[in-house]
């Protein structure tokens, strides 16, 4: 079941589905190796979200009505495919990574609420994270953003209230059923429940370094104050 | 040789833009890049710069630059009065700039964003391929920020370029408008999520330019769209999509928008009308008009095809 639906001058969605789940991210994960492979010089880019991919193409390699008929013959081969491969052998771009992550209250401000919240003590909430697989499910908001799932349940804390007005980069947040690290300085009203050292999105390179991408499977790895400083963590001043 | 031309005023806004960072946004990273292309692509066309070479583009001004050595420079867009060591110069024309000349430029009389080209185009560190300054993002540009006053840009001195003029027919001027701009829409996405009503209403009203508007988005004020449908689960977006929140205000994105969004959007708007929408002050006012998607393609193919084409046969 998919759709494509002209979402811009230059660009197409693809829809798989209504809802996001694990089954979802794997056949969108696939679906963006194939679709990097298969297509041509026309492609300018291919951006997965939740539920669809959307592929940008540059007008004057290609027009409209071309690009439709061309994912149509590629999906329809993607899907027989799939049909025809239960042992998920098609190609994701899935990836382990391990974010190392200092939990002291110093970088962890709603950590404390959030034990509250679940009426745990506090390092049970930073067992409970760092027990979890997050799958990484879109990325956007800002550079390098990942916005990852799921969050176990007892730790499915809402947003704040109000947002604050600025979160360090590295920031480990969480917000209902979604987790992240903040890449940069922004506002943000996620709950803060530790820091990560590594930088997400680098900037002391050209082009910048950015270590997550979609479909990647994300575990946080809980280090001392000293292993976060050695790693280039930094405190607030 | 390259050059320096030193910022002596730097004015509210003005930033190194070019044509935009394509290609990135599966990272996060937004296109960006001039808001007006007529009005940046002719800047670079009329000094026989490739269409993807830097310019500045100014929002309102005012504005000084000093060039250190000789070279040849093109202005367009929103009209600032631009003067050389005093003497007034053409809009939409290529001129020629002595060693040591101060360009100096007030605050625009129309419009909202003059573009400023330099023969060969002016100089910094690319990123991904592109010098357009995101500043939410903090890349491009000189270290991702708008221009300061000191600021020192580089440029490869060459006064030998072409002194032209922009034909009349496509010279812009963003006066005093007595009607709304017309914003031609391509139903898109969502389209069909919305009520019959909803649509009706969209496309029977003006609306006017809400003052915070800025380069992620243009938002509009009017008579609300009433039930709108809710938010979705995030997809990707682009510049020209037009998102309507809950409060039913629509908002156009414009080419700094998030690469990702959850707002439902009734479609989005001809690129080559962005251009307009570009110059649009503040308390103007706009409207929507049915369009289509061919249309709309065709417009943006002639664009860059003009700006790509007319310059292999300078």
């Amino acid at each position: 079941m998919w759709r494509l639906q002209d979402s811009g001058d230059e660009s197409v969605t693809i829809y798989l589905a209504a809802h996001p789940s694990e089954q979802v991210l794997q056949r969108i994960s696939q679906l963006v190796v194939l679709l990097r492979r298969s297509l041509g010089d026309w492609l300018t880019d291919v951006v997965p979200s939740y539920c669809s991919v959307t592929i940008y193409y540059d007008l004057l390699r290609c027009d409209g009505p071309t690009v439709a008929a061309r994912l149509s013959s590629l999906m329809e081969t993607f899907e027989a495919e799939l049909s025809a491969d239960t042992t998920g052998t098609v190609a994701s771009s899935e990836r382990e990574v391990e974010l190392p992550v200092y939990y002291g209250r110093e970088v962890a401000p709603d950590l404390e609420r959030v034990a509250d919240f679940a009426g745990l003590k506090v390092e049970d909430v930073i067992r409970l994270h760092a027990d979890t697989e997050f799958r990484v499910y879109a990325l956007g908001f800002r550079p390098g953003f990942a916005y990852m799932g799921e969050t176990p349940e007892p730790l499915q804390v809402p947003r704040l209230e109000t947002p604050r007005r600025s979160v360090p980069r590295g920031a480990v947040a969480i917000a209902g059923p979604q987790a992240a690290v903040y890449p940069c300085v922004s506002p943000g009203g996620w709950n803060l429940i530790g820091r990560c050292p590594i930088a997400l999105f680098d900037r002391s390179e050209n082009p910048p370094r950015v270590i997550l991408q979609v479909g990647d499977r994300v575990r946080f790895k809980p280090v001392d104050k000293k292993t976060f400083l050695k790693l280039g963590g930094v405190m607030d001043e | 040789m390259s050059d320096i031309a030193t910022v002596e005023k730097a004015g509210p806004m003005t930033l190194i833009q070019d044509v935009g960072r394509h290609g990135q946004q599966h990272l996060g990273v937004s296109v960006g890049g001039a808001l007006d292309r007529h009005a940046a692509g002719w800047a670079n066309h009329l000094l026989g710069n490739d269409p993807a070479a830097a310019v500045l583009e100014i929002v309102l001004g005012p504005f000084a630059l000093r060039f250190a050595s000789a070279t040849c420079i093109a202005l367009s867009g929103a009209d600032c009065g631009w003067r050389l060591d005093g003497e007034p110069l053409q809009l939409w024309s290529s001129h020629r700039v002595p060693a040591g000349a101060l360009l100096q430029g007030g605050m625009a009389r129309s419009g909202l964003r003059g573009y400023l080209a330099v023969a060969g185009g002016f100089q910094s560190t690319p990123v991904w391929g592109s010098r357009a300054t995101t500043v939410g993002e903090g890349l491009g540009g000189l270290c991702g920020e708008p221009l300061r006053v000191g600021d020192q840009l580089p440029y490869v001195a060459d006064d030998d370029g072409l002194l032209r003029q922009t034909p009349c027919e496509f010279q812009r001027e963003y006066g005093e408008q007595t009607e709304p701009l017309n914003l031609r829409l391509v139903p898109s996405n969502q389209f069909e999520k919305f009520s019959p009503s909803a649509r009706q209403k969209l496309f029977s009203q003006s609306y006017q330019i809400a003052p915070d508007s800025d380069r992620m988005g243009v938002r509009l004020t009017g008579a609300t769209l009433g039930q709108v449908p809710g938010n979705l689960v995030s997809e990707a977006v682009c510049p020209g999509a037009v998102q309507v929140p809950s409060n039913g205000q629509p908002i156009v994105l414009m080419r700094d928008c998030q690469t990702i969004g959850g707002y439902p959007k009734i479609g989005h708007v001809y690129s080559v009308d962005l251009d307009w929408l570009a110059q649009a002050r503040p308390g103007s006012r706009v409207r929507f008009e049915l369009g289509s998607l061919a249309e709309s393609q065709a417009l943006l193919r002639e664009q860059r095809q003009f700006f790509l084409g007319a310059r292999h046969a300078d």
